[in-house]
């Protein structure tokens, strides 16, 4: 048995599973939902709209192609991107802080976007300046976060990992307490920032999917450029410098583009946890640590399985919504426990 | 070891002609390193010349392991500076210092399960991809595993040199502590580097896989790698390396060929430990008598203690005491006595008498002394006949005079009694007067 061999193959057929899957799950996602249409009407709808466009009509009722190109697809292209997102950010930080625990939410990157777009809520001038207001604090509050957690963890230019972890959960922890104080202070906009915090795609728009696409976009084509450096940063860095990379820079660039990447989908998804860190580990386990394999089976794996998360988010109660994060967490949460029994203790 | 397999590649220094003024490839000047804020190396001044085959030897934190860190640039100086092939050290980029210096380093983990062969492969990081061929490291290829036929060459020659080609497909978490460093020296051979900086490469390492490894080197050497390694084993440095320097407290206390470097003044002032220097052709070889650091900080005080020796019954009794940390006189036993030899080994006073005598005058006189001198006195068990009775006789003197008295009775005496019967008869009186019987010379070291 030679598994550096074997794992070429299950390289292409994981590739190929989950791009069937994930064809399914759309499908799936664009049939079922609350509006009375069955899942033969909409998909008909769908076939329609993707020949004819939107002004199509045919054996379905003529608001169904507008109920799908309006709320449904957008939705579905949303927790595609915003579920990749997560997990190649998930992935990325666990490699850079050599430790598969670490993510976005433990790192207290998702407090930072959070406190950013309480902010933009809670402070009413700011929301003058649109819907780009809430996704820009986010950005914001997400990167100075990651920053703030580097340096406190950065000790005479050497970062250890776990001391990068424990100054995540310190920070997250302050910037929650001063989110949880600021929505006290604030109670009338108290609503719409649970509704937030607690993740979900129900606001999806496609001028939302025109903002975080690019970004998310843009950061994985980045994580895939760095991937070999990545496997090296596994190392350490200096291991990493002595086969041949700047280290310290590039920590800190995959770190600043995780951060956007991460605060890209927060921003208009809330705080969805833990995706980013049952998708990397899962793949893991299938096609290795090697991040030129692990990153793109991130990306498909997370879009799947924010899509199936919010999918049955909105049909398991609906009419009424279950926010996703809860589902994530839900489910997250006993496989965290998961891993860290399995790992002892890590 | 396959060694001949990665030959030839890589092999000449870059610009190293021979000629009588080599280019050095490392010139170190009045480097000083500090760590914390404290100056833990230097000032140092040292030439590696193309082709070296360099130990690097010296206790723990006498700075080693600091010289190989700011050899691989992962220490700035504080002060002086490093040239590699005539440019300062900080001026290169790390993809350009990756394709010159490959570094065995002491400390590595690595948690994430990649194959052996996987691990090795991203020794050729610095050579594959954009990067080696414009000097443009972002290192792009993304797809093929291992990446060109040059690199998978690469990898399955240091693979064999380390005889790890078995096990290339096995997960590197999976691996003995022995193996993964095997791993590591494979990716750093992997990287095809005309300079090598090894950091205690045999850590871990099994006898059989360090003299493969040692001889790998050799093998190196001889086609035209420089080389520096840190070892802490001096026989094995001795026996591979070409040139050795000796570093203490941060300073290069000697330079130059193993028979230079190793000699017994020299090992003592810096290791604090007396050597015996067995000196065949150039390639010297040690062994260690007695440690002076382990007989200084042992608690045993001032106590002084006299064994009563002879026929060798005594030789490992000596040892635990030694090792204990006492300095116990012997007497009286005779200079070819196996006990007088061990006595002259860890450099006791000893109270010696001429063979098939018995024992003159001054000797029984010498030896009232150290029994006066002495608080405890320990009673080997060795054979009495008439020769060697004062021995017993001073010591039962001895005994009335208050002294603390241990017997080693086994065998007993009544089996090792060819005086006879006179010397049961001193061994009985000696425990009527309160002497202690125990059985090994452990038991009568702690009882000491």
């Amino acid at each position: 048995m030679n598994l550096t061999k074997d794992r070429h193959k299950v390289y292409r057929l994981v590739m190929a599973a989950l791009v069937v899957a994930l064809v399914a799950v759309i499908l799936a996602a664009v049939a079922v939902g609350a509006a009375g249409l069955s899942a033969a009407e909409t998909l008909r709808a769908l076939g329609g709209l993707m020949i004819h466009g939107s002004d199509a009509t045919g054996d379905y009722p003529d608001w169904a192609p507008r109920l799908l190109l309006d709320l449904r697809l957008p939705r579905i292209v949303l927790a595609l991107v915003v579920g990749a997102a997560l997990s190649t950010a998930g992935a990325s930080f666990q490699g850079i802080f050599r430790n598969p625990l670490a993510e976005p939410y433990l790192l207290g990157v998702s407090a930072g976007a959070g406190l950013g777009a309480t902010i933009a809520i809670v402070w009413k001038p700011l929301t003058e300046l649109g819907i780009y207001t809430l996704p820009l604090f986010a950005f914001v509050g997400a990167t100075l976060a990651a920053f703030l957690v580097y340096r406190l963890a950065t000790f005479a230019g050497h970062t250890r990992g776990a001391s990068l972890l424990l100054s995540g959960v310190a920070v997250g922890s302050t910037l929650t307490a001063i989110m949880s104080f600021l929505m006290v202070a604030t109670e009338r906009d108290l609503h719409t920032v649970v509704v937030w915090l607690m993740g979900g795609l129900t606001t999806a728009a496609w001028t939302k999917i025109y903002i975080t696409l690019p970004v998310v976009a843009a950061g994985f084509l980045y994580m895939m450029l760095m991937s070999r450096r990545m496997n090296l940063l596994l190392m350490g860095e200096e291991r990493a410098r002595e086969l041949g990379i700047d280290s310290q820079r590039t920590r800190r660039n995959l770190m600043i583009v995780a951060a956007l990447t991460t605060a890209a989908a927060v921003s208009f998804s809330g705080l969805i946890g833990f995706v980013g860190l049952m998708v990397p580990h899962i793949m893991r386990l299938l096609v290795g640590p090697d991040h030129r394999r692990l990153l793109p089976v991130s990306a498909l794996f997370g879009a799947l399985l924010l899509l199936a998360a919010d999918t049955v988010a909105r049909t398991a109660l609906a009419p009424a919504e279950i926010p996703v994060g809860v589902i994530t967490a839900a489910t997250g949460g006993p496989f965290f426990l998961y891993l860290l029994r399995a790992r002892k203790g890590v | 070891m396959h060694a001949e397999a990665i030959d030839g590649r890589s092999g000449a220094p870059v610009g190293a002609a021979p000629s009588s003024h080599p280019t050095p490839v490392y010139d170190i000047r009045a480097l000083e390193v500090e760590l914390g804020g404290r100056r833990v190396l230097g000032p140092v001044d040292l030439r590696i010349d193309p082709g070296a085959f360099l130990g690097i030897l010296g206790p723990n934190g006498s700075g080693k392991t600091t010289l190989l860190r700011a050899l691989t640039g992962s220490l700035p100086p504080g002060a002086g500076e490093i040239l590699l092939h005539d440019r300062p050290l900080s001026g290169y980029r790390a993809g350009e210092l990756a394709r010159v210096v490959g570094v065995v380093p002491q400390q590595f983990s690595l948690d994430f399960g990649f194959t052996v062969e996987e691990m090795v492969a991203m020794g050729r990081y610095a050579h594959s991809g954009r990067g080696a061929e414009n000097g443009n490291d972002t290192g792009m290829r993304l797809r093929g595993m291992p990446e060109r036929a040059a690199d998978g060459e690469a990898v399955a020659a240091a693979l064999a040199a380390t005889e790890l080609t078995e096990l290339s497909g096995r997960l590197i978490t999976e691996l003995s502590g022995g193996e993964r460093q095997r791993a590591l020296i494979a990716q750093t051979l992997a990287q095809e580097t005309p300079v090598l900086l090894l950091d205690e490469p045999l850590n871990n390492l099994d006898l059989n896989h360090q003299l493969e490894i040692m001889q790998l080197l050799v093998t190196l050497h001889g086609a035209g790698r420089t080389i520096a390694v840190v070892l802490h084993d001096l026989n094995i440095a001795a026996q591979y390396c070409e040139e050795l320097i000796l570093l203490d407290q941060g300073h290069l206390v000697a330079r130059g060929t193993a028979n230079d470097v190793l000699d017994p003044t020299s090992i003592l002032e810096v290791f604090k430990v007396r050597v015996a220097v067995h000196r065949q052709g150039r390639r010297p070889y040690i062994t260690p008598l007695w440690s002076r650091t382990a007989r200084a900080t042992k608690a045993s005080g001032d106590r002084q203690v006299h064994v009563v020796a002879g026929g060798g019954a005594a030789s490992e009794l000596l040892e635990e005491l030694v090792l204990r940390g006492y300095t116990p006189s012997v007497g009286v036993v005779s200079v070819f006595d196996s006990d007088y030899a061990t006595a002259q080994r860890y450099e006791l006073d000893v109270v010696s008498s001429p063979p098939f005598e018995p024992f003159p005058e001054e000797a029984i006189r010498a030896l009232d002394t150290l029994m006066e001198e002495a608080e405890v006195i320990v009673v080997a068990p060795v054979f009495f006949g008439c020769g060697n009775l004062p021995s017993l006789e001073a010591t039962l003197a001895a005994a009335k005079a208050g002294k603390k008295i241990i017997l080693v009775e086994r065998p007993p005496i009544t089996e090792r009694d060819l005086s006879g019967g006179r010397a049961g008869t001193l061994i009985e009186e000696l425990l009527k007067a309160g002497a202690v019987e125990v059985e090994t010379p452990a038991q009568a070291a702690e009882a000491v």
